[in-house]
């Protein structure tokens, strides 16, 4: 009876061994798969949160500058290039205003008054005029910069530095691919001012300045914000580069392979100064860094073809390229090969310039 | 029309374009809600963004909507007997012991490669790249090209490269005091 019972159970493992090696193994991983999904939704929770976060301190580097008065010194470099400023801020009534004097190398200076700047070339006998980028974020804001940051950056808030004598935050946007920089920034945590940022490619640092002396809501000699140069050099050539005229997918061009994450923001049609040929300007943006197509008529003077990267300029990359009788310049804030992409891309579907 | 109204408010129209939009504005009330509406928004977005930020209710709601069910459920089929349970048992035993290895090396497995999908690796990154890197083309053209025509395009493009420089400051998100360094620096293109 015992032997039989034995036998009988023995066969039981036997048939049960594999129908339980069959079935377990799909629910382990049915369960193993839940524990992933688990582990990655609360990852996703934690990078929306931690991007919401951060967007609360993207959001107070712009507004910050609006609500204090600061004055000090700031270094900014670039591929071993390096430039001490000073910069005087002020706040009032009336608005904003702000000059900022380059201490190093031949004599610069910018003066800002409210949404319109002037930069001041004193050895090359010019002014040239325009307006205050922050101003544009405006109403593309609603749609556009920080709100889909966490698609194309991670997010990190990491701890706290002091820059200056004063305690940052520092905030990192880690991009998710090499089709554009990362980014580490030093947030005051009193005032919301940037302090630091750096532009990385990697580990390394392609761009950044920061401040070496710095006062914060001091009182403002209005004094300060006097232009210097055009005092002792009255014949100063000005120039207005930029005068604008917003289109809607009438210049004619297309970027047909956008990179990752990019998106077109903008169309205009504008003419620079001394140019009487509109220059059709299309904008593209991944909600942090920008890049610009400029069209242009080709001239006598350019080559047939031609496709020629120039010298960067700190986190700017400028790719050129000549296309059905137009030259295309790309410029933007993103590696070589994005700015590549982007340039080799660009088609015409019809030639209709905007007069 | 939405564009137009932005760069009026941006002082970004030539006269024609702005007479045109002032005067459209003027006769559909939709566009001067509109109008009414660009300025409140931009009046609230310079106002001060407190947000807290409340995580663990964030993970709390998401676990919440996720099943918690880790064992198998086993079914209760009637009583076959001691001996047929202690069988059945050191089955199971044998099984999940098993089981529980294979799920180990799973689950190492799964993290890895979300682990991996996270961070590119530089084989992917290499690949990913890999028709840029090994043909580039513009770089042969460029290498093709003669030395008059390059010569041509250094001599007309500089100076329109610092205008251009100008017009993408104005896109500048968040650089604080730098976005006129750049344009600024001692680099010009000449």
């Amino acid at each position: 009876m015992i032997l039989q019972q034995m036998i009988k159970n023995f066969t039981v493992v036997i048939i049960g061994l594999p129908f339980f090696s069959f079935i377990l193994p799909i629910y382990a991983s049915d369960t193993t798969s839940t524990l992933v999904k688990k582990q990655v939704n609360l990852q996703s929770v934690v990078d929306e949160s931690a991007s919401k976060e951060a967007q609360v301190w993207l959001r107070r580097i712009i507004d910050a500058p609006r609500k204090h008065n600061y004055t000090g010194i700031f270094v900014y470099s670039s591929a071993g290039h390096m430039e001490t400023s000073r910069v005087v801020h002020m706040v009032g009534k009336e608005g904003e205003f702000e000059r900022i004097e380059v201490l190093d190398g031949s004599p610069r200076e910018v003066i800002r008054n409210n949404n319109e700047v002037k930069r001041y070339f004193p050895d090359r006998k010019t002014v040239v005029t325009g307006k205050r980028g922050l101003k544009k974020l405006f109403p593309a804001l609603l749609s556009e910069p920080f709100s889909n940051i966490n698609n194309n950056y991670l997010v990190k808030k990491v701890g706290r530095e002091r820059i200056s004598n004063y305690d940052c935050q520092v905030i990192i946007l880690e991009s998710r691919d090499r089709m554009r920089y990362s980014q580490r920034l030093w947030i005051d945590v009193g005032t919301g001012l940037l302090l630091k940022a750096a532009v990385m490619d990697r580990d390394q640092v392609v761009e950044q300045y920061g401040f070496t002396q710095l006062e914060i809501d001091g009182e403002i000699d209005k004094e300060l914000l006097t232009p210097q140069y055009s005092k002792r050099d009255t014949k100063l050539h000005i120039t207005n580069p930029v005068s604008s005229k917003v289109v809607k997918n009438e210049l004619g061009w297309q970027v047909e392979n956008l990179p990752s994450g990019f998106s077109k923001t903008n169309e205009v049609s504008r003419v620079f100064s001394g140019k009487s040929t509109p220059v059709g300007h299309i904008t593209l943006s991944d909600g942090l860094a920008s890049v610009s197509v400029f069209i242009r008529p080709a001239t006598q003077n350019d080559p047939i073809e031609n496709h020629e990267f120039y010298p960067p300029q700190g986190a700017i990359n400028i790719y050129i390229r000549t296309v059905d009788d137009n030259v295309v310049t790309t410029i933007g804030e993103v590696p070589q090969a994005t700015v590549m992409q982007i340039g080799n891309s660009v088609k015409t579907y019809k030639v209709k310039w905007v007069e | 029309m939405r564009d137009k109204i932005s760069a009026l408010m941006d002082g970004e129209l030539d006269n024609k374009d702005m007479k045109d939009t002032i005067t459209q504005i003027e006769e559909l009330e939709e566009l001067q809600n509109k109008w009414r509406a660009y300025h409140l928004i931009g009046d609230a977005l310079r106002e001060p963004v407190i947000s807290k930020l409340n995580v663990t209710s964030d993970i709390r709601n998401t676990m919440g909507m996720e099943p918690d069910v880790l064992t198998p459920a086993l079914s209760n089929k009637g009583n076959k007997g001691k001996f047929f349970l202690f069988a059945a048992a050191a089955s199971i035993f044998v099984t999940v012991t098993v089981v529980a290895w294979i799920g180990g090396q799973t689950i190492e497995q799964e993290l890895n490669q979300v682990a991996d999908k996270a961070v590119i690796t530089p084989v992917e990154l290499k690949n990913k790249f890999a028709s840029t890197i090994e043909n580039p083309g513009p770089v042969l053209a460029k290498n093709e090209e003669s030395k008059d025509d390059k010569s041509a395009l250094r001599d007309s493009a500089p100076t329109q490269l610092n205008d251009y420089m100008f017009a993408h400051e104005e896109l500048t998100s968040i650089r604080g005091v730098s976005p006129y360094m750049r344009t600024v620096a001692s680099r010009p293109y000449k």
